[in-house]
């Protein structure tokens, strides 16, 4: 029920024309360059532990999860795996397009040895599952929707019930609803104490899920540890390497994406979401004694947060804001999450959410909004949108200087 | 962070398989099935078209060599010899081509399932060749019916058939692992292969009887495993003369293409699923 690597090295042998290798068989000879993927990887995912692997693109976090899942081999060291393993590493791989999605499924359970019986319970769960007609499941898998693509595939992945999940970021893919789901049968599984090894570019979702993380940087473990250490540490080195790039105040919404990270220029968005989101976000206002929307707040002044959504399901949902900075520092976020009582919020119509902000603490300068709309779990995005509705604050009666007014008091000389 | 109300929990089903090795020859049977189906699929015959070809195949080549041509087999003494030789190169042939001819792509067929799904892709020639086995089965039946028919049979020397039956698919599955990874690693391997199985049918003897070839050229045929494989079917079950060589060279053909393609299989498995 754990995945221990030890000393794990992959290098890629890397041929410039196919011929070379032929050459090399037979000259016995090299004629190869290598391409060091992974190198000292040495850690253990204990059992029921939920693992997070996070890192640029290119880092090898793809290779490290195709070694734990046993797709390919190490070139030194080795990968000891307990348990019963489902590896989500792209969803529906091995799907026949001509055959008919109960086909597809039954192939699926041969490949986990499964015969008579249990092939059919197995299908019978996954159908469960997936959610999809009767009349698409006779149909063969390639005219589906990639959405019913997904739901087919995740549901034959984990129909098996696994005491071991590793998961590239396959979920971010298919409809709300059924991300949703995907999502919550992951943390199902948790609950049962399977154990979880994954990797996301979503560092919300790694700190909410993962006891402990590893940040792999060209090829190498860079931190590893407790997730708030690991994820801090790998958020920090990104914005240094990004500190050349800051935006330009760019209002209007950005594109839908669950990044609530760094900004990452080669990592693609995490959550393209597709479908109708169950809730939207409308709009948000800033109100101070100055009117609606001041062109400048001062510094201590009174200010009142609203913002307003729209659901259109009875589903339960939560909103969270954040007061940034141009460069995406975050200076100030909030959820209804993070109330006392935690309670979401639920119901259709227009909802409207005000936080009040006495005496506000921000010095001069100008700072952005980012606006989430959450699941009840707090860990899908719904709608969100990043960098809006900028504000100046003006700091005109005290000279103190930064971001924000810390209290203090000047003590006498000794 | 609580599993939503929502979440089907699917029936655990535990303690999946069993042992490896049954798990594979659960997938192995399962596939085989699977394959016949994809490969007949949307066809009006189906299944049949597995009997058909064969059928046809060995219909046009006995009307052109044995009725138009009147091609005779010396030291067969049946009215139809010629059938039965023909029948009894085809019963190897036919299957052996198939497994090698499709073989050669398997591999390449399933790249980007093997670098995503961790699964043995041994099991992927083994699945070609068990796609022969129907054709296989069909041709060794028929011959046996004619040959009884035709009064040639039934002779002892038949015990020696199914050992023969073992040795091809050992032969035909070595072979198929040797071009299929070959052809992974260089691609130019399927275009070779399609050209050389035409070449290769004429170099074996199947539509002609060894006797009519020059003796001094018979020693040649011994370095063709498809040859030395139909002479000693030919010999088995029709009781044709055969070069004594025969039962070594087909035994080292056994060895050599049995041991080397699997060896050469799992000495480049690690370039599967490793396309960067």
């Amino acid at each position: 029920m754990s995945i221990r690597f030890q000393q794990v090295e992959k290098a890629y042998t890397v041929y410039d024309r196919p011929q070379d290798r032929l050459l090399e068989w037979i000259l016995r000879r090299p004629r190869h360059r290598l391409h060091k993927a992974l190198a000292d990887v040495d850690f253990e995912v204990a059992a029921g532990e939920t693992f997070g692997l996070v890192g640029q693109n290119g880092a090898g976090k793809s290779t490290l999860l195709k070694i734990a899942a046993g797709t390919i081999r190490p070139t030194h060291g080795m990968v000891r795996r307990e348990g019963r393993v489902a590896a989500l590493l792209e969803l529906g791989a091995g799907f026949h397009p001509d055959e008919s999605g109960w086909d597809n499924l039954r192939f699926m359970a041969a490949l986990h040895g499964l015969e008579g019986a249990a092939m059919r319970a197995f299908v019978a769960a996954a159908v469960d599952f997936a959610e999809l007609p009767q009349e698409a499941l006779g149909r063969a898998v390639k005219t589906y929707s990639s959405g019913m693509f997904m739901r087919l595939a995740f549901a034959g992945a984990t129909a098996v019930e696994p005491q071991v999940l590793i998961v590239d970021e396959a979920l971010s893919v298919g409809d709300m609803h059924f991300q949703k789901k995907s999502l919550d049968r992951i943390l199902s599984l948790r609950e049962r104490g399977a154990t979880v090894l994954f990797c996301s570019h979503n560092l919300y979702q790694v700190r909410s899920l993962c006891q402990r993380a590893a940040w792999l940087h060209e090829g190498r473990v860079s931190e590893l540890g407790a997730t708030e250490d690991v994820v801090t540490a790998y958020e920090a080195h990104e914005r240094r390497r990004y500190v050349h790039l800051r935006p330009a105040t760019a209002p209007g919404k950005a594109p839908a994406a669950a990044q609530e990270a760094a900004p990452q220029a080669d990592a693609p968005a995490a959550a393209p979401v597709t479908g109708a989101p169950m809730v939207k976000f409308l709009g948000l206002t800033v109100e101070t004694a100055g009117g609606v929307n001041p062109g400048a707040v001062e510094t201590f002044q009174d200010m009142t947060l609203a913002i307003e959504v729209e659901a259109y399901a009875d589903a339960a949902f939560h909103v969270g804001f954040a007061i940034v900075r141009a460069d995406r520092d975050n200076v100030f976020g909030s959820s209804t999450q993070f109330r006392d009582d935690a309670r979401p919020l639920s119901g259709p119509g227009v909802h409207r959410i005000r936080v009040r902000f006495p005496r506000l603490a921000l010095l001069s300068g100008e700072y952005l909004w980012n606006v989430y709309v959450l699941d009840d779990s707090g860990l899908q995005v719904l709608d969100m949108a990043e960098l809006i509705q900028p504000f100046t604050v003006l700091n005109q009666k005290k000279r103190d200087f930064g971001l924000v007014w810390l209290d203090h008091e000047w003590l006498p000389l000794a | 962070m609580r599993p939503d109300a929502h979440t089907v929990a699917a029936p655990a089903i535990a303690a999946a398989g069993g042992s490896r090795a049954r798990r594979l020859w659960v997938l192995w049977r399962y596939w085989l099935v699977r394959e016949y189906k994809t490969r007949y699929a949307g066809s009006a015959l189906g299944l049949l078209w597995a009997i058909i070809q064969p059928l046809a195949t060995l219909a046009i080549f006995y009307v052109l060599f044995g009725k138009i041509l009147a091609v005779r087999v010396p030291g067969l003494a049946a009215q139809n010899g010629y059938l039965l030789h023909l029948l009894a190169g085809l019963a190897v042939w036919l299957p052996f081509v198939d497994g090698v001819g499709r073989g050669v792509g398997c591999v390449v067929a399933y790249e980007g399932f093997l670098s995503k799904q961790p699964m043995p892709a041994e099991i992927l020639p083994a699945v070609t060749v068990g796609g022969t086995l129907l054709t296989l089965f069909l041709g060794y039946a028929l011959l046996l019916v004619l040959c009884v028919t035709q009064g040639v049979g039934p002779r002892a020397s038949w015990v020696w058939l199914p050992p023969l039956v073992l040795v091809q698919l050992i032969i035909t599955l070595g072979l198929a692992m040797l071009l299929a990874m070959a052809h992974f690693l260089w691609r130019d391997v399927g275009a070779f292969v399609a050209f050389f199985l035409q070449l290769w049918f004429y170099l074996t003897p199947i539509i002609y009887p060894l006797s009519q070839v020059p003796e001094r050229f018979h020693s040649w045929f011994m370095f063709n495993p498809a040859a030395c494989l139909s002479l000693a079917v030919q010999h088995a079950a029709l009781g044709l003369a055969v070069p004594p060589a025969t039962t070594w060279a087909l035994l080292a053909w056994t060895v050599l293409l049995g041991g080397g393609g699997w060896l050469f299989f799992r000495a480049m498995k690690p370039a599967l699923g490793e396309a960067l």
